[in-house]
C-alpha cells in the first residue's frame, strides 16, 4: 500500500515539475532574436561563470558589454562545467547545434576538425576592416591562426601572460636584485636552502614550470621546446632534457617543501601561503590570491604584501604565443548573430577592456600603448608591476613543457614517475628513459 | 543438508515454458530496448574501431591487429594484466570474504547491527575526488593517520605509501578492500530469507554455531556470494579513479591498470588503441564471469 | 569453556561492527568538518577540528545556487529512473533466472558486458539519441539515460535473487492454474524484495551522484541536478576546498538520508520472508 502511495506522489511531483520544465526549456535554446526592440540576443555557454576562477573578470565584462549596447546587442551566459565543456562543444558541433560564439574548445579538435571543415566563420575580412584591432594582436598568434588559404577562424590573442615565479620577500630577501637577469646557476646558488613549493600529482603543474625553465636555460633548450609546438617531443634522452632533469632532481631533493611528494596544485599553493615554501612557480593570475580579500587562505604568518614576482633566470617567460585564441564564431551563426558576436569581440579588444583584463589577470599586451592610468594602477599590484618590469623586448618566450609533449605523458606519466625521481629511485637518465618509453607507446601508430 | 526436491513437473514445466515464450520475450523486451538504445552502438563501435587507427573525429583507417600487437608488446600493459590478476584474487577472497563476514555479523542481530548496516553504504555516495583527498591524508608520510599510529611504536618509520615500491600496490588495495557493502547486502538478504525453522531444526539436531554456518547458512548464500564475487571482479576491471587520483599507476608501473591506459590513449586521441584495450576488458570480464559461473554452479537453482 | 568461546565471539562481533562504523562514518564526518575549516586548515592539518564554526560558506552557496531546484531535479531523475528500470530489470532478471529459452545465454552475456563499456564510447551515441528525441537540455533526457546505467549490476543481483526462490512454489502455482503474470507478480516479486531493494538502492545512489551525463546533456540552470553544483568547484586552478566540501555535504547528505529512510521501509516490509528451504 505504502509503495503505491509513494509512486503516486512521485508521479504527481513529476507532472508538476515537467510542466515547469517545458515552460522553461524554451529559453534554453542557443539563440533567439529579442522580439520587440530589435535587440539581438545570443546565448553562449561558458565555464567562466559561477565559482570558476575566470568568472571574476569575465562575468562583469559581459555585463559591461550588455550595458554599453543596451537595446542593440545582448549576451546571455549559460553556466557550463569546465570538465565537460570540450565534450559538449564536440557533440553540439556534430549536431550542427553550436552556439554562435564559442569560447575555446579542444585545440586539437579545432585544428583537425572544426577549422579544416568549414565549421567556423572566417573573420579575416572583418579583421581587414578593423586594422586597429589587427594591430593589437600578436604577430605570432595571427600567423598561427591564419590557415593556408588565408582564412582566420580563431580570434588571435592580443595579450601574452608570461609565467614566472613568485617569492616571499619576508623569507627570501632578494627584492633588490633583478632575478631574471641572473643565469640559472647563479639563481640556484643564490637560492641556497630556500624552499620551493613543488607538486607531483595531476600534471605536476608547478614542477613542470620549473622543469621548463631549466630546459630553457640549456643550450638550444628554447629551440627544443619550440620545436614541440609543431611536433610533440617524444625523445626525452636529449642532453638538454637530461641535464635539466638532473637539476630538477637536485631541487626536489634539497629545496622541495615538505609536502611536495604527492602534492596537487592546491597543496603547493598552500605550502607557499603558509610560509612552508618561499618560492612557487605560477602564472600571473595567482596575484589575486595575494590580495587582502583572500587573506582567509593565508596562515602561519604569511602576508600577501610580502610577495614579489619575477620571470625565470635568463629572462625566460613561459608562454606560448603561437596558439589559437579564446574565441571563434560558428559558421552556422545567422547574420545578426555574427554581427553581435563581432561586436563583442570588438568590445573585448578595445584598449580599455584589454587593460582591465591585464589588471585582473596579469599579463602583457605588447602592441598596446598603455594609458597612464593603467600603468599607475598596475603599479599598485606589486607582483604585476614586478612582472611588467621584467617583460621587455629581451624576454625569451618558451612554451610550457606540458604543451609540447604527448598529453598522456603530461597528464599521467609525469605524476607517475616524478615521485621516484624525487626519492632517488630513478636517476635523471632512468627517469628520461621511462618518459621516452611512455611517449613512444603513446605515439605508436 | 540440501533438499534435492523431486521434480515432478520437469517435463510439463518445459511444455509450460514453451507455451509462455511470448511472455518470456515480452518480459525481456524493455531490457532489450534499453540495450539497443544505449549499448548496441558503443559496443559495436568499440569492437570495430579496435582494428583501426582512429582519432575520434576523422574516418578510421583499418590497421589490422596493429593495436593489439602494440598492446602486447607494451610493458605497462603486461604489468596491468598482472595487477588485475592479483587484485582479482584479493577481491575474490579478502574483499568478498570480509563482506560475507560482516553479513554474518549483522545476522547475529547484536546491538548496533542496524546502524552498522545503514552506515556501511555511506562510502559509496562520496565522490571520488573527495575520496582521493581522504586517502592522501590517510597515507601521507608526514601527518597521515597511518604513519602517526605506526610511529607510536617505531619512531623512525618513514614510508611514502603511495609513492614507494612495493607499498603503493597495497595502499591502492586498501582504498577499496574493506568497502564491501554490496557483498554484505547481497549475502545478508539471502541469510534473512532462511526460515527460522530450518535453523532451529539444525540446532535441535545438535549443530553448533560453526556447523550451522558451515553446513546450512553458507551453502544457502552461494548465489549471493557468487554475485558478490562477480560484482567485485568487474569493479576491479574498471577501477580507475582510485588510481588516477592517487598514484597515476606509479611508482614505475606498480599500480598500472587497464582503465588508466585506456584513458591515456583517449587523451592522446588514439581511440583505436583505447578501444582495443576496451575489447580486452570485455574478454577478461567474460572469462572471469564464465569461471565464476562454473565454480559456483550458478546456473543451478538452490532447490 | 563454552562461555569463554561465546564471550570471544561476541567481542569479535562488536569489534567488527565498530570497525565498519568507523571506516564508513569517518569520511563523511571529515567532509562535513572540512566544510567549516579554511583552506589552510584543511591542507596543513587535515584532522584538526575547525577553529570556528561559521555557516557563511553554506549561506553563500544557497544564495548563489538554486539548490532546492537541483534537489528536486535530482530526486526526479534518480527516483523515476530507478523505479522504472527496477521494474524492467526485475522482469528481465526473472525470466533469465527461471526459464530456459533460445537466446538466454547470449542475452544474459550481452546485458552483463554493458558494465564494461568504456565511458568515452557511450558519449556520442547517447548525445545523438537525446538530440534526436528532442530531449537535449531537458531533465527527461537525463532520466532516460539513467534507465540504462544500472543494467548489468541490477540484472545480476535480481537474477540471483529470483534464482534463490524455490521453483516448487512456481510449480505449485502452475498446478493451481496460475498464469505467467500472476506467478511473477504475486509469488516471485514479493519474495525477491531483498534483491530488489539492494539493486534499487545501488541504482538510486549511483544516479543520484551521476554528473557527467547530467552536465553534458543539459545547459540551463532549471534542468540541472545536484552533483553538477559540485563540479563547479573542480576546475583546474580553483582551490577553494572549503566550498568544495560544503557543496559535497549539500549533495551527499540528502542522498544518505533518503537511503536510510528507504532502508527502514524495506526492512519493515521484509521482516517475515522465510522462504528458503
Amino acid at each position: 500500500m505504502k509503495k503505491k502511495q509513494l509512486l503516486a506522489a512521485l508521479m504527481a511531483g513529476l507532472m508538476l515539475v515537467s510542466t515547469g520544465c517545458s515552460a522553461s526549456s524554451d529559453d534554453g535554446g542557443n539563440s533567439s532574436d529579442g522580439g520587440d526592440s530589435g535587440e539581438i540576443t545570443i546565448t553562449i555557454p561558458s565555464y567562466k561563470t559561477g565559482e570558476n576562477v575566470g568568472a571574476v573578470f569575465f562575468e562583469p565584462q559581459v555585463e559591461r558589454f550588455n550595458e554599453q549596447y543596451e537595446g542593440q546587442y545582448q549576451i546571455e551566459l549559460e553556466n557550463v562545467t569546465e570538465d565537460v565543456f570540450n565534450d559538449q562543444m564536440k557533440q553540439l558541433a556534430q549536431q550542427n547545434a553550436l552556439p554562435p560564439l564559442v569560447q575555446g574548445g579542444d585545440k586539437e579538435w579545432l585544428r583537425t576538425v572544426v577549422f579544416p571543415n568549414g565549421m567556423a566563420y572566417d573573420i579575416s575580412g572583418w579583421l581587414e576592416e578593423h586594422p586597429e584591432i589587427r594591430e593589437l594582436m600578436l604577430d605570432d598568434a595571427v600567423e598561427y591562426c591564419t590557415e593556408d588559404d588565408g582564412a582566420i577562424y580563431s580570434v588571435p590573442l592580443a595579450t601574452v601572460r608570461p609565467t614566472g615565479f613568485f617569492y616571499n620577500s619576508a623569507m627570501w630577501d632578494v627584492a633588490d636584485q633583478d632575478l631574471s637577469a641572473l643565469t640559472m646557476d647563479e639563481f640556484i646558488d643564490l637560492m641556497g636552502d630556500q624552499k620551493i613549493a613543488f607538486s607531483t600529482a595531476e600534471n605536476a603543474w608547478v614542477s613542470a614550470l620549473f622543469l621548463t625553465a631549466l630546459i630553457a636555460d640549456e643550450e638550444g633548450g628554447v629551440e627544443l621546446l619550440n620545436s614541440g609546438i609543431e611536433e610533440k617531443i617524444t625523445d626525452f634522452t636529449q642532453p638538454q632534457i637530461v641535464s635539466a632533469v638532473e637539476k630538477l632532481q637536485s631541487l626536489l631533493q634539497n629545496n622541495a617543501s615538505a609536502n611536495s611528494i604527492g602534492a596537487a596544485y592546491p597543496d603547493a599553493a598552500n605550502a607557499f601561503m603558509s610560509d612552508q615554501a618561499s618560492i612557487i612557480a605560477n602564472g600571473p593570475w595567482m596575484s589575486t590570491d595575494f590580495e587582502e580579500t583572500n587573506s582567509e587562505n593565508w596562515s602561519n604568518g604569511f602576508d600577501g604584501a610580502d610577495v614579489r614576482a619575477s620571470l625565470f633566470p635568463n629572462q625566460v617567460g613561459i608562454a606560448q604565443t603561437q596558439s589559437y585564441g579564446e574565441w571563434w564564431i560558428s559558421a552556422d551563426a545567422s547574420e545578426e548573430e555574427v554581427e553581435c558576436a563581432l561586436a563583442f569581440i570588438e568590445f573585448i579588444y578595445t584598449p580599455e577592456e584589454l587593460e582591465a583584463y591585464l589588471l585582473a589577470e596579469g599579463g602583457d599586451a605588447p602592441n598596446l600603448e598603455y594609458s597612464e592610468e593603467f600603468v599607475a594602477q598596475q603599479g599598485e599590484t606589486q607582483v604585476l608591476a614586478d612582472l611588467a618590469a621584467d617583460t621587455t623586448e629581451d624576454t625569451v618566450y618558451a612554451p610550457c613543457i606540458l604543451d609540447v609533449i604527448p598529453s598522456s605523458v603530461a597528464n599521467s606519466d609525469l605524476s607517475r614517475l616524478l615521485p621516484s625521481l624525487a626519492d632517488g629511485t630513478f636517476t635523471a637518465e632512468e627517469f628520461c628513459e621511462q618518459l621516452t618509453t611512455a611517449a613512444s607507446e603513446a605515439t605508436a601508430e | 543438508m540440501k533438499k534435492k526436491g523431486i521434480k515432478p513437473g520437469r517435463i510439463s514445466k518445459n511444455h509450460w515454458e514453451r507455451k509462455n515464450y511470448k511472455w518470456i520475450y515480452l518480459f525481456l523486451l524493455p531490457t532489450i530496448i534499453i540495450f539497443l538504445m544505449f549499448y548496441m552502438m558503443p559496443i559495436l563501435q568499440v569492437f570495430v574501431t579496435s582494428f583501426t587507427q582512429w582519432d575520434g573525429f576523422n574516418e578510421p583507417v583499418f590497421n589490422g591487429l596493429r593495436n593489439y600487437k602494440n598492446l602486447f608488446t607494451s610493458s605497462a600493459f603486461l604489468i596491468s594484466l598482472k595487477n588485475l590478476f592479483l587484485w582479482a584474487l584479493i577481491a575474490m577472497f579478502l574483499h568478498v570474504g570480509f563482506g560475507t563476514l560482516i553479513a554474518f555479523v549483522l545476522y547475529q542481530r547484536r546491538r548496533g547491527w542496524k546502524v552498522t548496516r545503514a552506515v556501511f553504504m555511506i562510502p559509496n555516495v562520496i565522490s571520488a575526488a573527495a575520496w582521493a583527498m581522504i586517502y592522501r591524508f590517510f597515507f601521507n608520510n608526514n601527518f597521515g593517520i597511518l604513519n602517526s599510529i605506526i610511529r607510536k611504536f617505531n619512531p623512525d618509520f618513514d614510508v611514502q605509501w603511495f609513492y614507494q615500491s612495493p607499498w603503493a600496490f597495497w595502499a591502492v588495495t586498501l582504498t577499496w578492500l574493506f568497502y564491501a557493502v554490496i557483498v554484505t547486502l547481497l549475502v545478508f538478504g539471502d541469510l534473512m530469507s532462511i526460515p527460522q525453522e530450518l535453523n532451529e531444526a539444525a540446532i535441535i539436531d545438535g549443530a553448533g554455531g560453526w556447523q550451522l554456518i558451515r553446513h546450512i547458512q553458507l551453502p544457502l548464500c552461494r548465489s549471493a556470494i557468487a554475485t558478490g564475487v562477480i560484482c567485485s571482479l568487474t569493479s576491479r576491471i574498471t577501477m580507475y579513479e582510485q588510481i588516477s587520483l592517487t598514484t597515476a599507476g606509479g611508482p614505475g608501473n606498480d599500480t598500472m591498470s587497464l582503465p588508466i591506459l585506456l584513458v591515456n590513449a583517449v587523451t592522446d586521441y588514439r581511440y583505436g588503441y583505447a578501444n582495443a584495450i576496451g575489447v580486452l576488458m570485455f574478454v577478461i570480464g567474460l572469462v572471469m564471469m564464465g569461471i565464476i559461473n562454473k565454480a559456483f554452479r550458478m546456473n543451478d537453482s538452490d532447490y | 569453556m563454552l562461555t569463554l568461546k561465546k564471550g570471544a565471539s561476541r567481542a569479535l562481533i562488536y569489534f567488527l561492527e565498530i570497525f565498519v562504523i568507523v571506516i564508513s562514518v569517518f569520511p563523511i564526518l571529515w567532509v562535513i568538518m572540512s566544510a567549516f575549516k579554511t583552506n589552510g586548515e584543511i591542507l596543513s592539518d587535515p584532522l584538526a577540528l575547525p577553529s570556528s564554526v561559521s555557516f557563511d560558506t553554506f549561506v553563500h552557496l544557497f544564495e548563489n545556487y538554486n539548490f532546492p531546484q537541483y534537489f528536486l531535479n535530482s530526486l526526479l531523475a534518480a527516483g523515476v529512473s530507478t523505479v522504472v528500470s527496477l521494474l524492467f530489470y526485475a522482469m528481465g532478471g526473472y525470466v533469465l533466472a527461471k526459464y530456459r529459452f533460445p537466446g538466454r545465454t547470449l542475452l544474459f552475456t550481452l546485458f552483463t558486458v554493458t558494465l564494461l563499456v568504456p565511458a568515452h564510447s557511450k558519449t556520442q551515441p547517447i548525445f545523438n539519441l537525446i538530440m534526436e528525441l528532442g530531449l537535449y537540455d531537458n531533465l527527461w533526457g537525463v532520466t532516460l539515460v539513467y534507465l540504462s546505467t544500472g543494467m548489468a549490476m541490477s540484472i545480476f543481483i535480481l537474477r540471483a535473487g529470483f534464482m534463490s526462490i524455490p521453483k516448487s512454489l512456481d510449480e505449485a502455482a502452475i498446478v493451481d492454474g496460475a498464469g505467467f503474470m500472476r506467478i511473477f507478480w504475486s509469488i516471485n516479486l514479493p519474495l525477491a524484495k531483498s534483491a530488489i531493494s539492494t539493486a534499487g538502492i545501488l541504482m538510486f545512489l549511483s544516479n543520484w551522484n551521476e554528473y557527467y551525463f547530467a552536465s553534458l546533456l543539459t545547459m540551463s540552470d532549471s534542468q540541472r541536478t545536484l552533483p553538477i553544483a559540485l563540479s563547479y568547484f573542480t576546475s583546474e586552478f580553483s582551490y577553494n576546498y572549503t566550498q568544495l566540501f560544503a557543496a559535497l555535504a549539500i549533495v551527499v547528505l540528502p542522498g544518505i538520508i533518503l537511503y536510510v529512510f528507504a532502508q527502514e521501509q524495506v526492512q519493515v516490509s521484509m521482516a517475515s520472508t522465510g522462504i528458503k528451504g
